[in-house]
């Protein structure tokens, strides 16, 4: 989650630069002084680095979403709430985009920005990235829960239903020679459970 | 709106800097939670959002009178056709056509505050209730079809986001002919809800003031209570703003009105910003293919951004605050409970954002009584009425702005804390779900005050 947070901030920060820049305008690095192109670097940086773990995680998203996306309704995995992810990661995005906006412009000697440029090109950066990111959000924390819920499931189920146990069975008879574990300790020690034992 | 947009005249040189009154309107703030944590009840459960209630007869048999209703909605018919009667055939010009003045400042914005201060007067105004009781002769015939199962208030809410829209983005709100011409369409849709699904039917779901004004009225100190058929039954009086504590079914659609609410009035304030026009000219760069839909298409971009924000941040502080409260599941009902307490905001902005129209513009319908059409007539002796400015010094504007809003939010965080009290197990539990609560009205109190502040003061 705390990935996604910081790839999505980085991309709406990207997003916002972009838009700010205007249509088909090309990369200008900001200032004059020596390392005044930092700023603009960075955000380019950044914003693609996020860019390419989000895409990372929307191929690994849609390959998941492809083999639960088909099942039917009833057996489809639980999904969290778009709204409840996509909430989370907007404020989490605007409040990175505030102190970041704020560290660059103190950075660069520039004024901070005023609450309506950040609501404004926060909401416009930061909004389409932060819907983006909760719908991949909400497409793989339905694959994991839906993985854990197996194992969950698969470690919950009693070792007499299993096939290793019918090949243990047929080993110890072969076998009788072994020495039989006490009754509890089936799972601390080597050998075959109590209840095989012959009497 | 251009009518005398924020006419303050000179700005006013704040003898502080802006942020020294920022900080502490959010100091207020956060002084009345610790005061309301300290002093307030520490109720839980039915008994936190219970508040006293005194019978008014004679309110009761005031608002029974036939006669009572026939003159409130008659004044509401005769205000609506003078809408379309002024704004189609008077003076294509916003500033002397009565069209704007009673549409956007005694309706839009003094109907609403009264109705806050006073309850839901839309009940008695409301035109097209009032036109349907003539056309039927008050016997309220069944619906022809029934609402499907679950649609809530959406069609309000859509409607309302349409007015806002128009209101805001569309650039010929100011425009008599487009005002009445939309008025009559409103009507048309109105009447066939009414008419289709029933009189009260429609409107409580599909009338995007009646829904408004619901929700403002249940600030006022005068309730109300009706039976089956829509006849009054009770009124009573109680403290004003606890009418927001009542039981609300829980839904997105009453969420997000509110929200739009507190949006529309932000994003109104917005617009009078340096940001905004740094924002629009920016944006318009990516838009101008459109021609002269590109402002309409930018505000209307902002609109939608501003309103998807609102509810996504509201919607992360209840989480937080569900958090803070240790309590699981039923995210609706708590996020729509809360929403509720949000009114008093929206209200309290309403009143600081409109003050100059109703002390100031609300005056320039006077003259234009005298000669409503713009044809020489001398109606009324009143055509040389001035304006007056003595409730409208920039100075005057700023303190009533920051007086109402932070009073609004004080509201806001006192209902909030009694809203807890009921939602959450023990009164610890409920006192930690508002911090969350309160953070969020800090952020909000200073940033409505930063919108209020741009085009009053030389601060701004």
């Amino acid at each position: 989650m705390g990935i996604v947070v910081l790839a999505a901030s980085q991309v709406g920060h990207l997003l916002t630069s972009e838009l700010r820049r205007g249509p088909g305008a090309a990369l200008v690095l900001d200032g004059t002084g020596v390392h005044a192109y930092a700023s603009t670097l960075a955000t380019l940086a950044l914003g693609i680095g996020g860019a390419a773990v989000l895409a990372a995680l929307l191929v690994v998203a849609a390959a998941r979403t492809l083999r639960t996306g088909f099942l039917a309704p009833a057996r489809r995995p639980a999904r969290r709430p778009l709204l409840d992810l996509a909430a989370a990661l907007f404020a989490v995005q605007l409040a990175v985009y505030l102190v970041q906006e704020t560290l660059e412009a103190a950075a660069g000697g520039a004024r901070p920005l005023s609450p309506g440029d950040l609501i404004l090109w926060g909401c416009a950066g930061q909004l389409p990235v932060a819907l983006l990111a909760a719908l991949l959000l909400r497409w793989l924390t339905a694959s994991v829960e839906a993985a854990v819920a197996e194992l969950v499931a698969a470690a919950g189920q009693p070792l007499a239903t299993g096939p290793a146990l019918c090949a243990t069975r047929t080993w110890t008879f072969a076998r009788p020679a072994l020495r039989c574990r006490p009754a509890g300790r089936q799972r601390s020690e080597r050998g075959p459970p109590t209840l095989l034992c012959p009497a | 709106m251009n009518l005398y947009l924020h006419a303050f005249g000179p700005r006013y040189d704040l003898p502080i800097s802006l942020a020294l009154y920022l900080y502490a309107a959010a100091g207020v703030v956060v002084v009345s939670f610790v005061m309301v944590a300290i002093f307030a009840s520490d109720k839980t459960g039915e008994r936190a959002v219970h508040y006293p209630r005194l019978a008014a007869p004679f309110l009761l048999a005031v608002g029974r009178s036939p006669v009572f209703r026939a003159i409130t909605g008659g004044i509401g018919v005769l205000v609506l056709l003078a809408v379309v009667v002024t704004g189609l055939l008077g003076v294509q010009n916003a500033l002397q056509n009565p069209a704007s003045y009673l549409t956007w400042i005694y309706f839009w914005a003094g109907l609403v505050i009264l109705s806050g201060l006073v309850g839901n007067l839309w009940t008695l105004f409301n035109p097209w209730t009032a036109i349907y009781d003539l056309a039927t002769l008050g016997r309220r015939p069944g619906p022809r079809f029934r609402l499907p199962e679950g649609t809530g208030v959406w069609p309000a809410a859509v409607l309302y986001l349409l007015f806002v829209l128009f209101e805001l983005a569309s650039g010929v709100a100011s425009q008599p002919a487009v005002v009445a011409t939309l008025a009559i369409l409103y009507s048309v849709i109105t009447l066939t809800g009414m008419f289709l699904f029933g009189r009260d039917e429609w409107p409580q779901h599909g009338e995007a003031f009646t829904v408004l004004f619901s929700v403002i009225g249940r600030f006022g100190p005068v309730e109300t209570e009706r039976d089956d058929r829509g006849r009054l039954t009770g009124v009573w009086l109680r403290p004003w703003g606890t009418g927001l504590l009542q039981r609300q079914r829980a839904g997105w659609d009453w969420v997000v009105f509110v929200i739009l609410m507190l949006a529309s009035l932000a994003f109104d304030g917005i617009l009078a910003t340096p940001a905004w026009q740094s924002f629009d000219v920016t944006m318009g760069h990516w838009v101008q293919g459109l021609g002269t839909l590109a402002e309409p298409v930018t505000r209307t971009l902002g609109m939608v951004l501003l309103l998807a924000a609102f509810l996504l941040i509201f919607v992360a502080f209840v989480r937080l605050m569900l958090y803070f409260g240790g309590r699981r599941g039923e995210e609706l009902t708590v996020v729509t409970a809360f929403a509720l307490t949000l009114v008093p905001i929206a209200l309290v902005y309403n009143a600081a954002h409109n003050y100059s129209y109703l002390t100031y513009n609300a005056q320039s319908l006077i003259p234009l009584l005298a000669d409503p059409l713009g044809r020489g007539w001398h109606l009324l002796p009143t055509a040389a009425y001035q304006p007056s400015l003595a409730l409208n010094a920039a100075a005057t504007v700023w303190y009533m702005q920051i007086i109402l809003i932070v009073l609004g939010h004080v509201i806001a965080v006192y209902l909030a804390h009694l809203r807890a009290g009921e939602q959450f197990r023990t009164a610890q539990k409920a006192l930690l779900s508002q911090y969350p609560m309160l953070v969020l009205m800090v952020l909000y109190t200073m940033t409505s005050l930063w919108i209020l502040a741009q085009p009053t003061t030389k601060g701004g």
